[in-house]
């Protein structure tokens, strides 16, 4: 009982064979989603470690502002997720375009190292018996 | 208003919030490490449990988002109420400066772990080309593991720092 299934794609030589856009929109996607999974943590690092201008939000007072470093009691983390989550959109929009040029295993790995960091550089400046 | 200080305002509703922190936390923790023993066998290029992964890992996906926002509102409260009591104080012996600067990196480990999540959701949705495991599982399994650790070091460093010093405490 065939019935009415699409084909399976294959994978041959000259391309896919069968259902061919799905497979197509696969290769594109991942390097898409592995570059952005670069791009959040190496994004959310800068931004805090360089200082740069974010939005923070003032509990006491009940909103944002955009600053760098703002008076009295803040909190930065929403504008660090924000910028981070906007830099990993615009680099997974590009990369889904540019698909094809850029080696999968190589985007792999450098997703890798950046979460490594990401993790120990947090873990180093806020480490909690550090002297 | 942003409406974000909910909990500063009403000891109340951050105690809720917390319960509701803390059980979703629960799903979320059961749900990542549930993927990550279910993408297990991606790394020896099977693909027989597909399906099961791709519920696990919309379900931990939307739990993240859903602990996100439950954090966002709560941070707040924290940050008036529990932060500020864990720091060195005049006449206080104990100097509980380190949960605060656990708690730091517990919320940085927290954001880095939605990412990891989300690559794990959209790796487990591309289509299968066989009966063999696709590129993207082995992006799959790593994802679904570096999102279990944040999961699993939030809940935990969380929990003891709610043990010191709650949102929902009396003053």
């Amino acid at each position: 009982m065939q019935g009415h299934r699409a084909p399976l794609a294959v994978a041959t030589p000259l391309g896919w064979v069968g259902a061919a856009a799905r497979p197509q929109v696969a290769e594109a996607t991942l390097p898409a989603t592995l570059a952005a999974l670069i791009a959040f943590p190496v994004t959310y690092v800068a931004t805090d470690l360089l200082s740069l201008p974010r939005l923070f939000y003032l509990p006491l007072e009940d909103r944002f502002v955009l600053a760098r470093h703002p008076q009295g009691l803040a909190m930065g983390y929403l504008g660090l997720c924000l910028w981070a989550a906007l830099a990993a959109l615009v680099v997974f929009a590009v990369v889904r375009v540019s698909a094809g040029r850029i080696s999968v295993p190589m985007l792999g790995r450098a997703a890798l190292c950046a979460f490594a960091v990401a993790v120990s550089v947090f873990a180093w400046l806020d480490w909690p018996w550090a002297s | 208003m942003a409406g974000l200080a909910v909990g500063v305002v009403d000891p109340a509703a951050s105690r809720l919030l917390l319960v509701a922190h803390a059980v979703v936390g629960a799903v979320l923790v059961a749900a990542t490490t549930h993927l990550v023993v279910w993408a297990y066998p991606y790394l020896r290029g099977q693909v027989a449990r597909h399906r099961g992964v791709r519920i696990f890992a919309t379900v931990a996906l939307a739990a993240y988002l859903v602990q996100f926002v439950l954090g966002n509102l709560l941070y707040p409260a924290y940050v008036v109420r529990v932060r500020g009591l864990l720091g060195p104080r005049a006449g206080v012996a104990s100097d509980l400066s380190w949960a605060s600067r656990l708690f730091e990196i517990k919320e940085h480990w927290a954001a880095l772990g939605i990412p990891l999540v989300a690559g794990a959701a959209i790796f487990s949705s591309l289509r299968q080309t066989g009966v063999r495991a696709p590129r993207s599982g082995r992006a799959v399994f790593l994802c679904a593991a570096g999102a279990a650790v944040c999961a699993w070091s939030a809940a935990l460093i969380g929990l003891l720092v709610t043990a010191i010093g709650s949102v929902g405490s009396a003053p």
